[in-house]
């Protein structure tokens, strides 16, 4: 992949299980599924899951208050490229609508009534004013982040001015029952890299970032990013973590960063024990003996699946601009098969680079990074 | 956006679903590779479509591959769904795993023995010149091919599948998989056509004046085009009117393979194309050489 020029993050806006800032208790909510007799610790955004309006509503606070931010002219935002990551994208509406038919016995029930990842990016274009036509991503927990990826390259090779890229991830049963069905759920807590880890906890959020392509001075850009196929596995990067390396080291090479150069990395962290030891390993390959402060966001808000790469950036970069890197919540016994470390306590965020990684089903491991200017 | 995208080869398969959903199993015996185990039929569909495009037996490791499909892993999530709310159960890993979106492009990857960046996107009937779009792009980060694909599955229910698409009764269904070998062939390759530009335009009027400019010698309009909006004598240049494949989400690259077998040297193609719940037309332009 070629090198970057670092691209500005114009503004964004974050909905997740904490809010827009990774402070407070963790604290998920217990979620009793009746009909297939789930019960898991969910990172939820409210109680209003059975409401099918709730997707456009929350798409369209978040997605308002990115634009809001960004400072764009509406014949700027009429020209904006638009990019969606999603592993589920409007699955729910689908979901609820079978069942509905379902329970009024309805002989033809179709199931997946709503097919196609466009019809949210579509509304998003409609709601906003924004000609464009959509890339709607679909690399399971990679999907916002490769959006954002691509949203880069097309800034980069003067597509387009201006690019909002939104990840968004909320609640479906087909996912819940899905990892319920895989056993990769944990029962209480989210505790990657953690020796007593007991597998992921899932959550929803959405998030939505506006970049640009001038250079404006703002306090975040986007220094580029690397990704590896890996294809070992469906369901997980090969645990020796040769091809998490290798997106790390394509990462270092597009931001044009040393290994030592970087200050800290945002973890996937995803809680299992297949990712930590892919996860571990790829950092130990790449950053050897220089390893960056490690830290990792789901267990404030869960793993958020297709939105994560969108939403982790957010929310690392508030934290940033607060003027710390924060803490792993739930870290408490080190493995000692991989002497990975996340940290415990928050520390001074300094201004840098930073790397945040996305792995996930399907092959896919993209790693960001971010630049914080001052 | 102009791409100047060379295409190497292609090719693809595709077949008209009637009542019965056919089985894939003779067309799969006749060629090279097996399916991965515990893949679905979308996989299948994905090989048989490979199969059909010269040099996909032969690709560097590091080949990308951009995988579009309007509707994706839909038999796959069907099942998971009626495991969910018609029998109350978990659904299997297996069908969870299938449902998820880019599992047919991990298959396919793993199939071919290639492991460059891969990326699944889907734009409803224009998820073609989305990926080509994105192929535009990575023709200038990597000096290797591209292999941009497309695919699209009827599932089990044919008649069902209708009520959801909103497709009239009498609408043949149809499925299928075609490809496209884009982006740097190496020095020896010689493209056999160009992807000029692909893009969107709002109006009859637009596209019109947009075709004049271009001066294309043929177009073709595709199933989802109103042709009250856009009349075939409207249009400048010749009409190619390929047999239909039957009615899938990216059967243009159907037509896109049919326009690339019947043009000449010379000759410029302008494919016209459109999405259901829009009024706009999406436009590529093809040079062949």
């Amino acid at each position: 992949m070629r090198e970057f020029r670092s691209i500005p993050l114009l503004g964004s806006a974050c909905v997740s299980h904490v809010g827009d800032r990774l402070t407070g208790e963790v604290s998920p909510i217990m979620l009793h599924y009746q009909k297939t007799q789930i019960t898991t610790p969910y990172f939820a955004l409210g109680d209003d899951r059975e409401r099918e309006e709730r997707q456009l509503e929350i798409l369209e606070a978040v997605v308002e208050r990115a634009l809001l931010n960004s400072g764009l002219h509406p014949q700027e935002i009429a020209k904006t490229g638009l990019f969606m990551g999603s592993s589920s994208y409007d699955l729910r509406t689908s979901e609820l609508a079978y069942r509905r038919q379902l329970d009024d016995q309805e002989q033809d029930a179709v199931p997946v009534m709503h097919t196609g990842s466009c019809r949210l990016s579509d509304w998003v274009g409609r709601r906003f004013s924004i000609v464009s036509d959509p890339f709607n991503i679909n690399t399971a927990c990679t999907s916002s982040a490769n959006a954002l990826l691509l949203a880069q390259e097309m800034l980069q090779q003067g597509i387009i001015k201006h690019a909002l890229v939104i990840g968004l991830e909320l609640f479906n049963e087909t996912t819940l029952c899905g990892f319920a069905g895989l056993q990769l759920l944990a029962t209480e807590h989210l505790c990657p890299f953690d020796k007593e880890r007991e597998g992921l906890l899932l959550g929803e959020g959405c998030a939505a970032v506006v970049l640009g392509s001038d250079d404006r001075d703002c306090e975040f850009r986007l220094a580029g990013g690397g990704t590896s196929f890996d294809p070992h596995s469906i369901t997980g990067a090969n645990e020796d973590g040769t091809s998490i390396a290798a997106a790390l080291r394509s990462a270092l090479h597009a931001s044009g960063c040393a290994a030592s150069e970087i200050l800290a990395i945002k973890l996937q962290g995803s809680g299992s024990l297949s990712n930590d030891l892919a996860e571990g390993r790829g950092l130990a390959l790449a950053f050897g003996r220089e390893m960056p402060l490690l830290t990792g966001i789901k267990p404030y808000i869960g793993h958020t699946l297709g939105a994560c790469g969108v939403l982790e950036l957010v929310l690392f970069c508030r934290s940033l601009a607060d003027g710390y890197i924060p803490a792993t919540p739930n870290f408490t016994h080190p493995d000692p098969v991989l002497a990975i470390t996340p940290l415990t306590s928050a520390r001074p965020a300094l201004a840098g680079t930073y790397l945040l990684n996305t792995f996930g089903f399907g092959g896919n491991n993209t790693v960001l990074a971010l630049e914080k200017r001052h | 956006m102009i791409l100047d995208l060379p295409i190497y080869a292609f090719g693809g398969f595709s077949q008209r679903v009637t009542d019965q959903l056919p089985t894939l199993k003779p067309q799969l015996d006749k060629i090279g590779w097996r399916p991965p185990r515990r893949s679905d039929r979308l996989t299948q569909l994905g090989l048989l479509g490979l199969s059909a495009c010269a040099g996909t037996d032969k690709l560097p490791k590091d080949t990308p591959l951009l995988l579009a499909s309007g509707e994706a892993n839909l038999s796959s999530t069907i099942l998971v769904n009626e495991q969910l709310y018609r029998h109350a159960s978990i659904p299997s890993p297996i069908s969870f795993i299938n449902s998820v979106n880019n599992s047919t492009a991990f298959y396919l990857n793993q199939t071919l023995g290639i492991s460059g960046r891969s990326l699944s996107v889907s734009r409803d009937e224009c998820s073609l010149e989305a990926a080509m779009q994105i192929a535009g792009l990575w023709q200038h980060e990597v000096s290797l091919p591209i292999l941009v694909g497309t695919v699209d599955e009827v599932p089990v229910e044919p008649g069902q599948h209708k009520r959801r698409m909103g497709y009239p009764a009498e609408t043949i269904l149809g499925e299928g998989s075609f490809w496209f070998l884009c982006g740097q062939g190496g020095s020896a390759a010689v493209p056999i056509a160009t992807i000029r530009y692909c893009g969107t335009l709002e109006s009859a009027e637009a596209t019109r004046d947009f075709m004049q400019s271009q001066d294309v010698s043929h177009f073709i309009l595709t199933a989802g085009i109103d042709r009250q909006r856009l009349p075939l004598d409207s249009l400048p240049g010749s009409p190619l009117e390929p047999a239909s494949p039957g009615r899938f989400s990216t059967q243009n690259a159907y037509y896109l393979a049919q326009g690339l077998e019947s043009l000449t040297r010379g000759d410029r193609l302008c494919l016209i194309n459109g999405k259901r719940r829009s009024s706009r037309f999406s436009l590529a332009v093809i040079d062949k050489h």
